[in-house]
């Protein structure tokens, strides 16, 4: 992540003149300051809200906290259990990397394409628009549960329409443990407004004469989108990765709606953040849930930091990366 | 991710350069190649929001004809008292729900949009020490589940004495807690051009001038798209409205549909789903009086190099 | 570490260096004597009906008042745990019969021992109710109804295949039996039983105390052995081979009533706790009752035993146990407050009040269904602690797992018995 800042050009841009030396240093110092005092909302934010309930949580992980009575230090026990005798641990681990792996490209893929098909004229592009991003909107509402098992159930939609195609015993998706955590991993693709707005804006920004340009040498619609629209993009594509991708890891509300808060049919919608939160809540070992919760912002950094060491092998940036 | 600067070339107000924007003076030609698009795109359209028709009309139907397993989108029988049973069928009328969902998401919005958009500046622009370690904590921040700081969060709101009260679902907005916010203000603000802050600051304008004068201005579409996610998850949020909030009078839309359910007794599914569909609504209104907003306000800012 | 002590102290570095006291203008109020806050989950009905019963407290003792603290039922418990722990707990609380155990044990709920007949009159009560609460020897909790296991049919359906509502005494062979005629003689998806064989809490221990066993011991280790569960899970087994019960997409998409096999139509039946009577009636148009789970005719007894339906309990940090032990005494006992909630959370303990109420036709079919096992079928009570011991969320996870392994095809009935009982065994070690 540091890349951020490190990466950033240091000083003037290019072009303007560098100003002399002592006048830089008056107003780095100054800088300094003012840095701090355009935190200053934040840092106290972070000291008292924020970090001090984190930095209990983390004390809590090596302790027996039990959320009713007051915690006993045990060391690193809760983390040994969870990679030694946790089978649960390493099933929701599954679970949830599947769900991340597959979800969000698919997200993206999906926002991206809807994206491209609505930054066009057309008669009631406005319309479209607000339409797709209705899902989004229903957000963790309760009906959810009630409106998957519509699409997804025995008598669902879904299976109404394939057995109209000659499908005569299709699955029961939502109560099959081979197939309910892909009706969550639809079921986030289909709330897919927050990249597609995203998207829609990347995508305004592609200056049109690239467009004129590549039209006068004959390239078709596809050629357009992969040699133009998509290299300009990509440090949009980027952003929208980095937000789906912790988004995506700390999914709670859809398997715990769906799945009425237990992870079933049979732990295959066990979400990691599900299980911590029926370790802490239905078990009340808040303890262990605690450590559960370190670990996971452990393996979101771990891949967060990932995405940025790959993101110099294929985001371009028109700046050359300054 | 210095990924989002803007180029020096294209201000701002370089809009004019970019695709051409709707407009319906097309040829005869193209328009037929654009039949099967208009086609596809409303067919896919329809299969997004058949949960969202389901739902309403099945905000129209009895509770016994909800769960008897029928796909019919079409109501046997219109209940429309659905309706008003949900509306007044609760210990407050739905107004006051709305209005208290109103008032924590608007001070969510005005929190969220100063002190992210403050700490965004002061991460993209300025330069002070540490400032990559505080970066990397207030991503850090964004990365622990919720679940894990509740108790001690909880804890702390009630020794203040703001439970059974809106604070703890606005003060921290205050003081930039949503650090997902500040993650995407600081990817907008670079994509401002510096020459703007290095022209001003050679007036002699400093940090709080040019904060003021260019950067929060400029930010301004980039503050809609904040404000717009900010309100759809303040309103939808329901878990720490559920912690924090006891005296139903206080209680927001999320909290008051759950209270039509009881898995373990008598539930109103009808009156739910009709007030589930009706809380769409300023939603909708909000997204389709902003949506351009969006779509311009993030393109004018330039998320792109 | 203490961490009250350190919450507390950030707490007031945030309150005194940055915002100010001032803000906490709708804090709440710590319960002056005689003003109680009650916590409830349910729907907005129950909620009313409750106020009414603080309004008519309020009127026989002008000085106290009692205010409700509302809560979603999917989050209630989460909740309370937060409250608890934050030390902000209402002084009485509605509370899950699988929770109490371990509130108690943690110390957070009163024990009302001591006003057992001093304050709380329970003299009307069925005998043994008020034992159900008992945590470690000391009452924590009482339950608002009675209640019991039992099977509720779709009556209309039966009558129209020409058949009757099992009559008690009927044996599982014969739900075998019937139930396989029932699949037969209706086309398409329809079964004559739903499948409930992978709850721990229901059915299961109705079959178990046939045979003389509770599923746990009084001190909290398992207390069936493998050959119980082997049949239990071959029983079911045998049922959805015959087809007398669903396939398990079926099942497994079942949770609530709402979405149980019997609401959607796929079976004719729904095996639970009996004050579900109510509210699965209130969703469909087909009349429902009330029976007994089958019985086995080699075995002793009926098998079924009296248990709780909604319980409450009084925090043990409330600034004001006598006022809240005096409420519950009203709740309980006071003709106008039991004449309000009437069944709602179950056939009323107060066996006097009981029988004066008027009830629609389900709840009357629930009360006298109440009335029958609690007088004659009942075998002894199981307290709390018994059925909700030191590691049981993990046994009750452990038993859903291995008897759905089963029934999606995943593993043997052995290998499903040996993972169960490797797992709850190590869980109720610890």
């Amino acid at each position: 992540m540091t890349s951020l800042l490190t990466r950033r050009p240091a000083g003037a841009a290019p072009g303007a003149e560098p100003p002399g030396r002592r006048r830089r240093n008056a107003i780095h110092a100054s800088e300094g300051r003012w840095g701090y005092l355009f935190l200053t909302p934040w840092l106290i934010g972070l000291v008292i809200l924020t970090a001090g309930p984190m930095l209990v949580s983390l004390y809590y992980s090596f302790t027996d906290f039990s959320l009713l009575s007051s915690a006993n230090w045990i060391g690193l026990d809760n983390y040994e259990r969870m990679f030694t005798e946790d089978d649960r641990f390493l099933s929701s681990v599954a679970v949830t990397l599947t769900y991340v792996f597959v979800s969000v490209p698919l997200q993206l893929a999906f926002a991206l394409l809807v994206a491209v098909l609505l930054n066009r004229a057309m008669r009631g592009v406005s319309a479209y628009r607000a339409l797709y991003y209705l899902p989004s909107l229903l957000g963790g509402s309760v009906a959810i549960a009630v409106l998957w098992r519509q699409v997804f159930g025995r008598e669902g939609v879904v299976n109404v329409v394939l057995r109209g195609l000659g499908w005569e015993n299709p699955p029961t998706w939502i109560a099959d443990p081979d197939f309910a955590l892909w009706t969550l991993i639809l079921l986030r693709v289909w709330e897919f407004g927050s990249p597609m707005v995203i998207f829609l804006a990347g995508l305004r920004q592609v200056p049109a004469e690239y467009y004129e340009a590549a039209h006068v040498d004959g390239a078709t619609a596809l050629q357009r989108f992969f040699k133009i629209t998509l290299p300009i993009i990509t440090p949009v594509i980027f952003l929208n990765a980095i937000l789906q991708l912790i988004g995506a890891f700390q999914a709670f509300n859809s398997a715990f709606i769906v799945s009425g808060g237990t992870g079933g049919p049979s732990d295959s919608t066990l979400f990691y953040t599900l299980y911590i939160y029926i370790e802490g809540f239905t078990s009340f070992r808040m303890g262990y849930a605690s450590a559960l919760a370190w670990v996971l912002l452990a393996i979101i950094a771990l891949f967060t930091a990932i995405n940025f060491a790959l993101s110099r092998f294929w985001v371009h940036y028109e700046d050359g990366g300054r | 991710m210095s990924t989002l600067t803007a180029p020096t070339s294209r201000g701002p107000a370089a809009g004019d350069r970019r695709q051409p924007p709707t407009n319906r003076s097309r040829s005869g030609g193209q328009w037929m190649r654009r039949i099967p698009i208009q086609l596809l795109v409303a067919a896919g359209a329809l299969a997004m929001i058949y949960p969202v028709l389901w739902m309403a009309s099945s905000s129209l139907k009895p509770d016994s004809e909800i769960f008897s397993g029928s796909a019919n989108l079409l109501p046997e029988t219109f209940r429309w008292e659905n309706y008003a049973e949900g509306w007044n069928g609760l210990r407050e009328p739905f107004e006051t729900f709305y209005l208290n969902s109103f008032i924590i998401s608007a001070l969510a919005v005005a929190g969220n949009l100063l002190t992210c958009s403050m700490a965004a500046y002061a991460f993209a622009r300025l330069r002070f020490r540490m400032r990559a370690l505080w970066f990397a904590v207030m991503l850090g921040t964004i990365m622990l589940p919720y679940h894990a700081t509740l108790i001690p969060q909880y804890t702390l709101f009630y020794e203040l004495g703001w439970v059974n009260s809106f604070l703890p679902l606005t003060v921290p907005k205050f003081l930039a807690t949503d650090a997902f916010f500040i993650f995407l203000f600081v990817q907008f603000i670079r994509g401002i051009p510096k020459e703007l802050d290095q022209a001003a600051q050679i007036d002699g304008a400093g940090p709080l001038r040019i904060y003021t004068t260019i950067i929060f201005p400029l930010l301004r579409p980039a503050l809609v798209t904040g404000a717009i996610f900010t309100t759809i998850w303040t309103y939808n949020d329901f878990f720490s409205q559920l912690i924090y909030i006891s005296d139903t009078a206080l209680y927001t839309v999320p909290l008051a549909l759950r209270m039509f359910l009881d898995t373990t007794g008598e539930s109103a599914w009808g009156p739910m789903l009709a007030m589930s569909t009706l809380s769409l609504l300023p939603l909708v209104v909000m997204f389709v009086l902003f949506q351009r907003q969006i779509v311009e306000g993030i393109s004018t800012t330039g998320l792109k190099g | 570490m203490d961490r009250r002590m350190f919450l507390k102290a950030t707490a007031g570095l945030g309150a005194g260096a940055t915002l100010g006291t001032g803000l906490a203008a709708c804090g709440s109020d710590s319960g002056g004597s005689g003003s109680l806050t009650m916590s409830q989950y349910g729907s907005s009905s129950r909620l009313d009906l409750l106020e009414q019963v603080f309004g008519l407290y309020t009127e026989a003792n002008p000085d106290r008042s009692i205010g409700l603290d509302a809560a979603s039922v999917d989050n209630y418990i989460d909740r309370l745990a937060t409250q608890v722990s934050g030390g902000n707990a209402p002084d009485i609380m509605a509370i899950f019969h699988g929770n109490i155990a371990t509130f108690a044990r943690q110390d957070a709920l009163l024990t009302l021992d001591d006003y057992l007949g001093a304050g709380l009159d329970v003299s009307e009560f069925t005998e043994g109710i008020v034992d159900l609460g008992r945590i470690d020897g000391s009452v924590n909790a009482l339950s608002y109804g009675d209640n019991a296991h039992g099977v509720i049919y779709d009556v209309d359906r039966l009558e129209s295949l020409g058949m009757q509502l099992p009559e008690p005494g009927y044996t599982w062979e014969d739900l075998l039996t019937f139930s396989a005629d029932i699949s037969r003689a209706v086309d398409g998806d329809f079964y004559g039983t739903e499948d409930r064989s992978t709850q721990l809490d229901q059915g299961f221990k109705v079959w178990l105390l046939q045979r003389g066993k509770y599923a746990f011991t009084a001190d909290g280790q398992l207390g069936f052995e493998r050959s119980d569960l082997e049949d239990w899970i071959t029983y079911w087994e045998m049922l959805r081979e015959e087809g007398a019960a669903p396939p398990s997409d079926i099942t497994a998409e079942a949770g609530t009533f709402e979405s149980s096999a019997l609401i959607r139509g796929y079976a004719i039946n729904h095996q639970t706790y009996a004050n579900a009577l109510n509210s699965m009636q209130a969703l469909t148009e087909s009349r429902l009752a009330l029976t007994t789970l089958p019985i086995d005719p080699d075995g002793q007894g009926s098998g079924h035993f009296l248990r709780g339906s909604n319980w409450v309990s009084v925090f043990s940090e409330t600034g004001d146990p006598d006022t809240a032990v005096d409420f519950l005494n009203f709740i309980f006992n006071d003709p106008g407050a039991v004449g309000v909630l009437g069944a709602e959370f179950g056939a009323p303990p107060n066996r006097a009040l009981r029988d004066e109420l008027e009830y629609n036709d389900a709840e009357q079919n629930f009360v006298d269904y109440i009335n029958l096992i609690a007088d004659e079928l009942a075998d002894e009570a199981i307290s709390l602690d018994q059925e909700f011991p030191i590691g049981y969320p993990d046994v009750n996870t452990a038993f859903g797992a291995a008897t759905e392994s089963v029934m999606f095809g995943d593993s043997s009935i052995d290998e499903a018995v040996d993972e169960f009982f490797e797992t709850a065994e190590r869980a109720l070690e610890s």
